[in-house]
């Protein structure tokens, strides 16, 4: 039975009226024909091959273009970038706010990798702040989030949100005695600082839909993190703990959020910290292939049985 | 020639049709839950997440085993026998990849996916080794060593035909890059002849499209 036999039928009962069966005839003959996610992601790819393009056409061509026409020509367009979403922006609220345009979030995000270019070329030409990225990156950091929270838009949190953390490295590497461990807890301490930072600014109610963005950031910094303390030869077992108490608590947010990004998070990276430590000192082919036989069916098993019980679609 | 029935395909597009609507305000509530209790379908589906994870977890297992009984029952084969073996595993993966479909009525689950994804792997693998021996890739206009990346396009819009995996069309047109390698060593006519397949297939899209309409 067609669906559109199927409204046809709801119609007469009276389920839905005849105005609904006229629009969802309509749209179920796909009339009119949704070309949005395609456009989404030629905008998307457009910028970034753009942006690339500029860079390397930038880096290539510097010299014989001139500092100030590759400055003015960058300020230009960052500038008309800002003139158009400051002038086409919807006055701020705390919830979710659509999008005013289909291009509005790319321009923003366009005008967001603008300004990183032409940051980096100010530093390379003129070395303004005696190569002290790491302040460099702070700043942006700060004004990706302004624009983030500004314009509501995912793709500049994030961007600041790696803004951050390169910050976070690039500080560590300044240090006169910088280790993989000094790394690490500072990849843990930044997966808490934006994790936290994250549910704070939910709590409060300031644009509650960018959680999810901080803490899949947070997860999967987290559990690098871990996951390299695991790699370790010597001292791994804590690291082990943290790591399936964080695949625990991920898998117990992911069932009862149904948020299933999650789950996958906790069965990738407990299934690899796991299987690193087991295999480690096994030297025979048999026994390393059959390891990841039977785990791999025992993992398969228990992940149908949550895809069952919890993660099944309509 | 499609694995699911017409009717389950269409419950299904209903279904996420219904699901679409009341998400968009189209559909109240209760109406939406009145018309979904009527389009019941048989087919198991997932989110995507879980069938992402599922996907992996398969390819694992099937890459392990078929490791394990070249390991255990194999010890230092001929090419051509190694070969022969990948085309039987391609066969064996092929037919669980059906029953997951047709027994466990699995739709975009992950793991009848990752079984066909094997077939196909598995069936260049083979024709690879069991056809050109040892012979590493090195495209040459002599060889008929394109029949490799030929049965990949074919076997991959076979899949595509048949369970209807948008991504397995991608990985015919991946396929059909290689093959003029074979057949010209000129950068400028491999391009002229991946230009004229596609144009080919397009055209040949356009007009049993047009017919179905």
């Amino acid at each position: 039975m067609t669906i559109l036999t199927r409204l046809e039928q709801w119609k007469e009962r009276g389920i839905i009226s005849s105005e609904q069966h006229a629009h969802l005839a309509g749209l179920s003959r796909r009339e009119p024909f949704s070309l949005a996610l395609e456009l989404n992601v030629l905008l998307y790819a457009g910028v970034l091959a753009f942006v690339a393009g500029l860079g390397w056409t930038i880096s290539t061509w510097s010299q014989q273009l001139g500092d100030v026409l590759v400055l003015t020509l960058l300020s230009a367009m960052l500038a008309a970038c800002f003139w158009y979403c400051f002038s086409r922006a919807p006055a701020w609220s705390p919830a979710e706010a659509p999008s005013p345009s289909l291009v509005f979030d790319y321009v923003i995000y366009f005008g967001s990798l603008i300004w990183s270019v032409e940051l980096a070329y100010l530093e390379n030409r003129f070395h303004l702040l005696s190569g002290q990225w790491d302040l460099y990156l702070l700043a942006t950091a700060g004004l990706f989030f302004f624009l983030a929270y500004r314009f509501d838009n995912r793709f500049v949190l994030s961007l600041a949100l790696s803004s951050l953390a390169g910050w976070f490295g690039l500080t560590i590497s300044h240090w006169p005695s910088h280790q993989d461990a000094a790394y690490r807890q500072y990849a843990i301490l930044y997966s808490l600082v934006v994790g936290v930072a994250g549910a704070l600014l939910q709590h409060f109610g300031l644009k509650r839909h960018l959680f999810g963005t901080y803490l899949n950031i947070a997860a999967n910094v987290l559990f690098w993190a871990l996951l390299s303390g695991v790699f370790q030869r010597e001292g791994y077992l804590v690291w082990l703990l943290a790591l399936l108490g964080a695949c625990g608590g991920s898998l117990v947010w992911g069932l009862s959020r149904r948020q299933f990004s999650f789950v996958a998070y906790a069965a990738i990276y407990g299934y690899v910290g796991f299987s690193s430590i087991l295999i480690r000192d096994m030297h025979s082919e048999t026994a390393v292939l059959s390891y990841f036989v039977v785990t791999g069916v025992a993992m398969l098993v228990l992940l149908v049985l949550i895809a069952r019980r919890f993660g099944r679609e309509a | 020639m499609r694995a699911y029935s017409a009717s389950s395909e269409e419950a299904l597009r209903t279904r996420n049709l219904l699901k679409d609507w009341v998400g968009e305000g189209f559909l109240a509530e209760p109406q939406y839950q009145r018309m979904e209790q009527e389009t019941v379908c048989e087919l198991r589906r997932t989110n995507i997440f879980l069938r992402l994870v599922l996907f992996l977890f398969t390819l694992i297992i099937e890459g392990a085993a078929v490791a394990l009984f070249f390991v255990v029952f194999l010890s230092r084969p001929a090419v051509q026998t190694t070969g022969i073996f990948l085309l039987i595993f391609a066969a064996i993966s092929y037919v669980a990849a059906e029953l997951a479909v047709s027994r466990a009525h699995l739709y975009r689950y992950g793991i009848e996916e990752a079984l066909a994804a094997c077939s196909v792997g598995f069936l260049c693998a083979g024709i690879q080794a069991a056809l050109f021996g040892g012979r590493s890739y090195s495209p040459s206009p002599s060889g008929a060593e394109f029949l490799v990346p030929a049965a990949g396009a074919i076997a991959s819009l076979w899949m595509w035909r048949r369970f209807g995996f948008p991504y397995a069309f991608l990985a015919a047109m991946i396929f059909i890059l290689w093959m003029p390698g074979y057949w010209t060593l000129t950068h400028s006519a491999q391009h002229l002849i991946v230009a004229s397949l596609y144009a080919a297939a397009l055209i040949t899209a356009v007009t049993v499209r047009s017919r179905h309409r």
